[in-house]
């Protein structure tokens, strides 16, 4: 019995962590896709100033993540969402409109991949 | 995470039901959960230990997850026979009274060289003289050999065997004192020194090794000393 009971255990730990993270993950990647869209829009409203505000606010929201972010997912894809901050960050700073739009768009679908990965479905147990 | 946790008892019910359909001969010595949970350890453990991109918690979840299912399994395989038989198998009748069960021997994929074979390595070189031969879950052959074919034992006989020494206990090895089995088998340091003594040695760690019976029996193996660029035995 107490090895049944320790087996369960182990098992409702996992699934139950694997829960908090799918919902943390969530939290973060919908966090961040705000961030971009915001900053979408107030260079759509030509104020690059808070544009350039907002992108940081990302950038430094998506660092103080990057700890938690790296322990549960490869590091591959967290280094490429960083390298698209950083030219949407250029981007904006120089007034490349195209360029931002396009990095906006690739970050918002980068998040929801991020998103998707944790989440518990047959397409990704597949 | 939660995805690497469902893939994982996926593969290992995958594999499970494989190795089940492939049969006992490929299983060797384990039963095939614990096969399969060796297999999939081993290279679950591999993989982030390589791969540094790939968080520890890749490798650390589904380890867990096996580790807790398998001992789910053997838990409850204890408790049950259904469960037991699902996941391990059951034990076949390969021979019954010198007859070849070769509808067994069919179903288990098994060609009558390959028993000739494993009846062999059990000194057996007539299956007429086996009285029962089982193919246990683990893979492995036990042959029981007929009532007259069988070795005569020292009680059929009638010999006294009271005076032959059955239990043996290390008590050194390779230098090295097994206090627990001095303890267990009711000497002391004092009783070992003066065993030492008788054989001109100094300390355990002159000793090779050191055997006790039950009957009291002694037997010492001194430690051969090699230089060691030569190799050749010093002394």
């Amino acid at each position: 019995m107490r090895y049944i009971t320790g087996a369960l255990s182990v098992l409702l730990v996992i699934i139950g962590t694997a829960t908090v993270n799918s919902r943390h993950m969530v939290a973060i990647t919908g966090q961040a896709t705000a961030y971009v869209e915001e900053s979408l829009a107030a260079e759509e409203a030509d104020s690059q100033t808070d544009a350039v505000q907002t992108a940081r606010a990302l950038d430094h929201f998506w660092n103080g993540h990057r700890g938690y972010l790296e322990s549960v997912l490869m590091h591959a894809e967290l280094d490429d969402i960083t390298v698209t901050i950083s030219d949407f960050i250029s981007a904006i700073e120089t007034g490349d409109k195209d360029a931002v739009h396009a990095n906006g768009r690739l970050l918002c679908v980068q998040f929801q991949h991020l998103a998707e990965l944790e989440l518990f479905r047959i397409g990704n147990i597949l | 995470m939660v995805t690497s946790f469902a893939r994982t008892l996926i593969l290992y019910f995958l594999i499970i039901f494989s190795l089940r359909v492939m049969g006992k001969r490929q299983l060797g010595e384990l039963q095939p959960s614990e096969l399969v949970t060796s297999i999939l350890i081993s290279d679950l453990a591999a993989v982030p230990m390589q791969d540094l991109g790939i968080p520890l918690i890749q490798g650390v979840v589904p380890i867990l997850t096996l580790f807790s299912v398998e001992l789910l399994i053997s838990a409850f395989s204890a408790r049950s026979v259904r469960i037991r038989s699902f996941f391990c198998g059951r034990t076949s009748v390969l021979i019954k009274n010198g007859v070849i069960n070769q509808r067994e021997l069919k179903k288990q994929r098994i060609n009558v060289t390959e028993l000739l074979e494993e009846l062999r390595l059990k000194d057996v070189f007539d299956p007429r003289q086996v009285g029962c031969a089982y193919l246990e879950t683990n893979g492995t052959l036990s042959v029981q050999l007929m009532a007259g074919e069988r070795p005569v034992t020292a009680s059929q006989m009638q010999v006294d065997t009271s005076t032959e020494p059955e239990l043996y206990t290390t008590l050194i090895a390779q230098g090295r004192l097994l206090s627990v089995n001095l303890k267990s088998c009711g000497r002391d340091r004092h009783w070992l020194d003066a065993q030492l003594r008788k054989n001109n040695l100094q300390s355990p760690k002159d000793v090779y090794l050191m055997v006790i019976d039950n009957r009291g029996g002694v037997l010492l193996v001194p430690q051969e000393h090699f230089d060691k660029r030569s190799g050749v035995k010093e002394g």
